[in-house]
């Protein structure tokens, strides 16, 4: 794996943190910073994003 | 074998690089203080957010305002009054219909007979309690069904601390949504032992079925079931203030009623209400030009009419970024005018800019600024 491809991944799994964090700090609401249909797009973004990560380094040694 | 191999990589590089898109500009997009630089970029003309329109300049405000005096503000309140009841009074001797002692105490098919028909806009108090589990201080939740006529019966939600502080929050909506969407703001009120009074707009949630528009009739449907849901709660629990907040059209609900009602100290209209002259295209909700009602008093009056006799006050936000609207500063351009009459009249009034996200809420950074100065003598 590429040194982009590891920073992408780490990226993939720190901004949902981010996110969960800014949601539930500021509130966990729909009046919050962050919306929690935001929350919803960003953390099935990256999850998305992980899994077609992890399938292809399965298949695709 | 290999190519497909390296094919089939390349497609999955390719969506989990579209996945992960997804996920950062979500980010950026829905995140307060990204989506407050996009808003600004993306603004349709520069007076939306950034500058004053010279056209909203040429008005002197000072024009606008015919109350000058006590015996004005008496003459022009009674005025308005007589424009939603004939009679030329609030009707303060009237009760509600009906009262529910704890909604919680109610089966869940009794207080939520049609879940299924619940979206954002038509959610029920009584299909929602589990917003206000947990909450320690939380003593009842009163349901009071009033009425206007025959055709509309609205229910009111009156949340009763169990430690209050002998103040009553009383709460409009506006339109889009349901008081629901505020439980956070509701929760921490009644954690500080203030009492809250909630009301939803004419058709949105506790307040459906609606009526239609049809001028004076319906607007005594906007503003009379307040008048007899206050005389409930002031009558059965202990209070010794009222403060009155509202967001979008439930701030404009706030302005016109703290105008009307001098029981409420403090009001605070969020997002909702302007001038006629400063009001923008989407700013133009029928009921909210109703002719009778602006030639008994114009808005600059209703201002400083919220601000008499002696001790009460308003303090109006605008969210300057909102993308819905009444965004920009105008608020500021009368501030000085109207608070100038309403400090010789013994009231106080002022204008507070919010900058702090892009949305047509009440902000974290508003609810805060409201509390403290409801927390004021």
């Amino acid at each position: 794996m590429s040194l982009v491809w590891r920073l992408f991944t780490v990226l993939m799994a720190g901004l949902p943190l981010v996110a969960a964090w800014i949601w539930w700090a500021d509130g966990a609401w729909e009046n919050g910073a962050l919306s929690t249909q935001g929350l919803i797009w960003v953390v099935g973004g990256c999850a998305c994003s992980l899994a077609i990560l992890a399938v292809k380094r399965k298949i695709t040694p | 074998m290999d190519g497909k191999a390296k094919l089939l990589g390349r497609v999955l590089s390719a969506l989990a690089l579209f996945s992960g898109l997804v996920g950062i500009i979500s980010f950026v997009y829905y995140w307060d203080p990204t989506r407050t630089a996009i808003k600004r970029l993306q603004a349709s003309d520069p007076y939306l957010y950034e500058r004053i329109d010279p056209k909203s300049l040429k008005v002197d405000p000072a024009s606008l305002l015919f109350i000058k005096g006590h015996n004005d503000a008496e003459a022009v309140r009674r005025k308005l009054i007589s424009v939603f009841w004939p009679e030329g009074r609030l009707p303060t001797g009237k009760q509600p219909l009906s009262v529910v002692q704890d909604l919680r105490s109610m089966a869940f098919k009794d207080r939520c007979p049609n879940p299924a028909r619940e979206d954002y806009t038509t959610r029920t108090l009584g299909c929602s309690l589990e917003l206000y589990d947990g909450l320690e201080n939380l003593a009842a939740i009163e349901l009071l069904t009033v009425a206007t006529g025959p055709a509309y019966q609205p229910r009111v939600s009156h949340f009763k601390p169990k430690n209050g502080n002998r103040r009553l929050v009383v709460y409009h909506h506006g339109y889009a949504g349901t008081h629901q969407d505020q439980w956070r703001h509701i929760r921490r009120w009644i954690e500080k032992g203030y009492g809250v009074l909630a009301f939803d707009y004419v058709g949105y949630g506790n307040a459906a079925p609606g009526v239609d528009y049809d001028g004076a009739a319906y607007l005594r449907s906007v503003f009379e079931p307040i008048t007899v849901a206050l005389n409930h709660v002031l009558e059965a629990a202990d209070y010794r203030e009222i403060n009155m907040v509202g967001l979008s059209a439930g701030g404009w609900v706030t302005a016109v009623y703290a105008a009307l009602d001098p029981r409420i100290n403090k009001s605070y209209p969020v997002s909702g209400v302007l001038p006629v002259y400063l009001r923008r295209k989407k700013e133009r909700a029928e009921p909210q030009f109703f002719a009778p009602m602006l030639e008994a008093a114009t808005y600059l009056d209703m201002f400083v009419l919220a601000a008499y006799p002696e001790g009460r006050r308003q303090v109006q936000f605008f969210n300057r970024f909102d993308r819905c609207c009444f965004n920009n500063t105008r608020g500021k351009l009368y501030e000085e005018d109207v608070a100038k009459i309403a400090r010789s009249l013994g009231g106080a009034f002022k204008v507070v800019v919010d900058e702090t996200h892009a949305r047509h809420k009440i902000s974290r950074w508003t609810f805060e600024e409201i509390l403290k100065d409801m927390e004021r003598p």
